[in-house]
């Protein structure tokens, strides 16, 4: 008799909660062979070019990092951005959560906000920096820059999140006389929650790539744009790879942490299946 | 009660033409008909027209319409119920174990019987049930049988096309046909 086997125990390297599935690699063994390979790619294309002010190579760049982060101004610097731009974010998920609030059940407000977010959504964002240089201080352009990336972001998405709300379990609601704001609490935030997280996970590298683009624009000072635009002055490419190479590893970890916290709230109070895989 | 000039339409096509009814105040009805012939479209018309009067109807949907992402105690707590009474009405239909479960947890019978019990927590004047017992087993549709006949308020109407669900909570059967739906007889039930 053959034993019965399941859809993942069939292909070959399908992981299974992380763990190693017949006949294929652990999801970690994985990721790690890839970013060796790429490593290994990046090796060549330097030995090929062999001018560091071109293309360093990954120790050279490992090494500085190394030495970076042996002072307290690295830390000092790098906390200064992740607070800049976390704020924007941070802000601007909650005024795009609030306006979609409105814009969802008032149609009259959907129409004057539309032409805003038009505007928002059409404007190069170096246009809002210079403006942003020139209406404001330049600590404050980063978190100004970042909001308006992510705002449009999580208002469009959180909009159509109540929009998306079940008509059947609403006709239910109103069957049972259920209060508007048990109605609103327990049928159409659950329903948004998960496009809320969307919007958050993709307007997370929005923030960082328009923050540290308004930090190199201003030359704010004590932040990673800034150690960037100097690297890029003085022809530092080594410290321009290394700057670089930390400000992917804190947007990533911002974005996966953020993201761990939405996931749980989703399993919690939205549509995240058993609660007991909470 | 008397319903007069239902009307509706789908497609082009009459579900109701100039229906008109009337019911008692008291009793359990169940529309006996084949699927299709506007039992459903009854139902909807006769709880918005109850409910203009100030009447407060209580459904078991044709679906679950349960949500998802509360426990099948806050899902019959929505319907008005604390928390204990909840829990007794779960209990009652022989869901004591499943009340801390989502309804994704949960099988056909298990939810029905869950949409069932919110139907009764909400103590309404009237019940509305569309083909209420299905996917129960026979023991569980005849205990909720006697539990809504037990708890459910004075006039229940039902809706289904399986007989032997018809004898078990109504008192009177109305034989219906269509569409457009129309009053075939009325008899006792069996």
């Amino acid at each position: 008799m053959t034993p019965s086997t399941t859809s993942a125990e069939k292909k070959p390297g399908y992981t299974v909660f992380g763990r190693k599935a017949k006949g294929g690699l652990s999801k970690w063994a994985e990721a790690a062979l890839c970013a060796l390979f790429w490593l290994l790619v990046w090796q060549a294309a330097a030995a090929a070019v062999g001018k560091e002010v071109l293309l360093p190579a990954p120790l050279a760049v490992f090494q500085r990092v190394a030495s970076l982060a042996a002072t307290g101004e690295f830390w000092k610097t790098c906390a200064m951005s992740l607070v800049r731009i976390a704020a924007g974010f941070v802000l601007a998920a909650l005024a795009g959560g609030v306006i979609a609030v409105f814009t969802a059940f008032v149609p009259f407000l959907r129409t004057l906000f539309s032409p805003a977010l038009s505007v928002i959504r059409a404007t190069p964002v170096a246009s809002f920096i210079v403006l942003a240089l020139v209406w404001l201080q330049s600590g404050s352009i980063p978190s100004f820059t970042s909001f308006l990336m992510v705002l449009p972001i999580v208002w469009l998405n959180t909009h159509a999140g109540f929009l998306s709300a079940d008509g059947e379990l609403l006709e239910m609601a109103r069957s049972f006389r259920m209060p508007r704001r048990k109605v609103f609490a327990k049928i159409y935030l659950p329903s948004a929650l998960p496009y809320f997280t969307a919007a958050c996970g993709t307007g997370a590298g929005m923030a960082w790539k328009a923050g540290i683009a308004a930090e190199v624009l201003g030359r704010t000072a004590l932040s990673m744009g800034k150690e960037i635009y100097d690297a890029k002055i003085y022809l530092e490419t080594v410290d321009l790879f290394a700057w670089t190479a930390v400000l992917i590893v804190i947007s990533v970890v911002f974005e996966k942490l953020m993201l761990l916290w939405l996931r749980r709230m989703n399993r919690r109070f939205a549509y995240g299946g058993a609660k007991d895989a909470v | 009660m008397r319903f007069e000039h239902l009307n509706a339409a789908y497609d082009g096509k009459w579900v109701l033409q100039d229906f008109s009814v009337d019911l008692p105040d008291a009793g359990r009805v169940c529309f006996f008909g084949p699927s299709g012939c506007g039992k459903t479209t009854l139902l909807r018309h006769l709880s918005d027209r109850m409910t203009q009067a100030g009447l407060r109807v209580a459904w078991v949907f044709q679906e679950d319409r349960l949500i998802p992402w509360l426990d099948a105690w806050e899902n019959v707590a929505l319907a008005g119920a604390g928390r204990e009474d909840a829990l007794s009405l779960l209990t009652a239909l022989g869901l004591g174990d499943a009340a801390i479960k989502r309804p994704g947890e949960l099988s056909g019978g298990m939810k029905r019987r869950v949409a069932i019990a919110r139907a009764l927590a909400f103590q309404g004047d009237a019940l509305i049930l569309d083909e209420p017992f299905k996917g129960l087993d026979h023991t569980a549709k005849e205990n909720a049988a006697q539990l809504l006949i037990r708890l459910g308020p004075p006039l229940c109407l039902l809706v289904t096309h399986n007989r032997e669900e018809a004898a078990l909570l109504s008192d009177e059967v109305w034989m219906v046909d269509g569409p457009p739906l129309r009053l075939v007889r009325r008899q006792k039930a069996p």
